[in-house]
């Protein structure tokens, strides 16, 4: 039977040396990635696909979901951007839509045949989801545009048109000031619609705002980091306007009371350490918060799983009748 | 001697060390493999032995110029007035230079959604240049996605050869790494340097625009055309970046147009609700001047964008445009 037999010092230094120096070549290169050659990323960055070697869903078909508009016809080839090169297409706003769930992009020019300085181009985001798509609609949405009923959130402005459609955010933009270039838009939205059917996404959250003194086309979804915050994903926000006073409401349907009422403690918690200070309450809701912040008064309460809140209001009264209102309102929607 | 437990054999101390010795022989020998792959893929060519730097393309005496001319929509008025209150474009220009202008080509986007440089501002800049005698102007930008159809749809490019100056478009051997002493993000960087290397003048001409990330794009952003790479992670640190491309670059002149300005969703935009009539054309030879007034138009605090912050602590120039006693004329 062989003997055990214990390690001489020598062959235990050799030892330790080998994994030192094993080691020391895992530092270098995880060194060495850290200091990646921009350069060398010229040859390695990906590049725009085409429908033909670009990513699809399961009985996706981008080239037919993607509607020609009336009397016109293709200019370019489909091209499909991912998260690794979106910023190749649109550069600084890319970043909206990566924390806001982006899955992909797809777009194609399309040209009149009399005109071909008369062009429409179709950009749909793949958002992966209802609520990051509404969102990244609601961010970007333009005052004054006027209202489409193409889907139940998209509005048109005098070069283009722009809608969300289940997990798809939509823009449509043209070259000309028309009527012709509007009509063949909507026509191209609805054929969109029609092209491209989507599950009902459940997004509660717009109907649980009171409507009274609510701003129209006002509500906003913040996928990520609400207000500066961290914990705030997912936040619903809509403005009111009392009097000759704005201030505004945000609302956030969580998994749990329990994960709700932690949010508002941080967030409460928050405030106080960017310098706001704490009131004390007089609401007639239980644990609710009131800070007052850079001239302005905050609440946040919860109520069941709804993590609800008043911001930027510049009278705590109205702040006040406003979160109550907010209340009320979710417990008319708990019946 | 060591037992190795798994097998039960007695291995001696030579035999340790020999195989010690093959495991790290194999060890070097993918390593070498895997240096000799990394040559062999063709990226070590994509790496420029040498660095280049731009040279100082001021013109003496014409430092701490600025001068805005407000109230009008007519661009090629505009500038042509702009210029001639700083002396005349002949005082920036002359016989025999060549010219660059590094337009906003960014996006495949028409003139009237103001994201991008205004062709009727191109054409009449080449236009001036070339009657002071200028020997050519070429017009250069890397949009990254398809730069031919950005310059084609901004009428950019139409515009150019229509007033006698040329479109430089990118190609991948156009680019060679930055010497940017002292810069954090730009030093060893790959730029568009291939149309400087003739070029004398160089001016930069910039739409004045709201961005997502660094709360303004305007004439010291407008450099960032000059990236190659895969440039987007610079937007990581956006403010630091824009101050080290108004240290890469020291223009002729810069050319700010508030003519329209894009107050949000920029740097896209996409509808013409995302734009104002600001009715205001900026022209001067401090960057730093130039963005702060243009930071005005834009209805931004100057405090709120860190590039001109940190470009004015750099050196570059002055956030207080007014110090400068700017030329105002109204149209």
């Amino acid at each position: 039977m062989a003997q055990k037999k214990t390690p001489k010092v020598g062959e235990r230094r050799l030892s330790w040396m080998i994994l030192f120096l094993l080691a020391g070549i895992g530092v270098v290169v995880f060194r060495v990635q850290q200091r990646l050659n921009p350069a060398v990323e010229i040859i390695t960055m990906p590049v725009a696909g085409i429908e033909s070697s670009g990513p699809r869903k399961k009985g996706e078909q981008l080239s037919v979901m993607i509607p020609v508009p009336e009397g016109m016809v293709a200019g370019t080839p489909l091209e499909i951007f991912l998260a690794e090169n979106l910023a190749d297409k649109i550069d600084g706003k890319a970043d909206l839509y990566l924390s806001s769930g982006f899955a992909r992009l797809f777009c194609r020019r399309f040209v009149s045949p009399d005109d071909s300085d008369f062009w429409i181009e179709i950009l749909v985001y793949d958002m992966n989801g209802t609520r990051n798509a509404f969102a990244v609609f609601s961010l970007q949405r333009r005052s004054g545009a006027v209202r489409l009923d193409v889907t139940p959130f998209a509005y048109q402005a005098e070069n283009a048109l722009f809608f969300a459609h289940g997990h798809y955010y939509v823009e449509m933009i043209s070259s000309r000031l028309s009527e012709i270039a509007q009509k063949k838009m909507r026509s191209a939205a609805e054929q969109f619609v029609r092209n491209a059917p989507v599950p009902d996404g459940e997004m509660p959250e717009p109907r649980l705002f009171p409507e009274t003194n609510r701003v129209e086309n006002s509500i906003k979804l913040i996928a990520s980091d609400a207000f500066g915050f961290e914990g705030f994903n997912g936040i619903f926000t809509t403005d009111y306007r009392d009097g000759e006073k704005n201030l505004s409401a945000f609302l956030s349907v969580r998994p749990t009371s329990q994960e709700a009422e932690s949010l508002a403690e941080e967030y409460a918690r928050f405030l106080l350490a960017f310098g706001g200070e704490a009131i004390p309450s007089t609401l007639n809701i239980k644990n609710a918060k009131v800070r007052f912040i850079l001239d302005t008064y905050e609440i946040v309460f919860v109520h069941n799983r709804v993590l609800a809140g008043v911001r930027e209001a510049e009278d705590l009264q109205q702040a006040i009748s406003l979160a109550e209102l907010i209340q009320k309102e979710l417990i008319r929607h708990d019946q | 001697m060591t037992n190795d437990s798994d097998t039960g054999r007695v291995m001696g101390r030579r035999q340790w060390l020999q195989q010690i010795g093959k495991a790290g022989g194999a060890i070097c020998l993918l390593w070498s493999l895997g240096l000799w792959l990394r040559e062999k893929d063709g990226r070590k060519s994509a790496l420029p032995v040498t660095s280049v730097r731009f040279s100082n393309y001021a013109v003496p005496g014409m430092a701490g110029k600025l001068v805005a001319v407000t109230g009008g929509e007519d661009r090629s008025k505009a500038i042509g007035l702009a210029l001639q209150a700083l002396g005349g474009i002949e005082k920036f220009i002359r016989p025999g230079d060549q010219v660059l202008l590094k337009v906003n080509a960014a996006f495949a986007s028409p003139p009237l959604i103001g994201a991008t440089t205004h062709p009727a501002l191109v054409a009449e800049l080449i236009r001036l240049c070339l009657k002071a005698g200028a020997s050519g102007v070429l017009v250069a930008d890397n949009p990254i996605n398809d730069p031919a159809g950005c310059f084609s749809l901004t009428g950019i490019d139409a515009a150019t050869r229509a007033a006698g100056g040329s479109v430089v478009l990118p190609k991948t051997g156009d680019f060679k790494p930055l010497f940017l002493q002292g810069a954090k993000r730009l030093d060893g960087w790959p730029v568009f340097y291939e149309p400087f290397k003739k070029v004398t003048k160089l001016i930069g001409v910039a739409p004045l625009k709201d961005h997502h990330r660094s709360g303004a794009s305007m004439t010291m952003k407008n450099w960032y055309g000059l990236l190659g790479g895969r440039r987007n992670i610079l937007h990581q640190d956006i403010h630091r970046t824009i101050q080290e491309l108004a240290h890469m670059v020291t223009p002729t002149f810069v050319v700010l147009d508030g003519t329209v300005a894009m107050m949000q969703n920029g740097p896209t935009g996409g509808s013409l609700s995302d734009l104002k009539q600001t009715g205001t054309m900026i022209v001067g030879t401090d960057q730093v001047a130039v963005d702060a007034f243009g930071a005005v138009l834009l209805e931004k605090d100057i405090q709120t964008l860190g590039f001109i912050r940190q470009a004015e602590a750099a050196g570059l120039g002055t956030a207080d445009y007014r110090s400068l006693n700017p030329i105002l004329i109204s149209t």
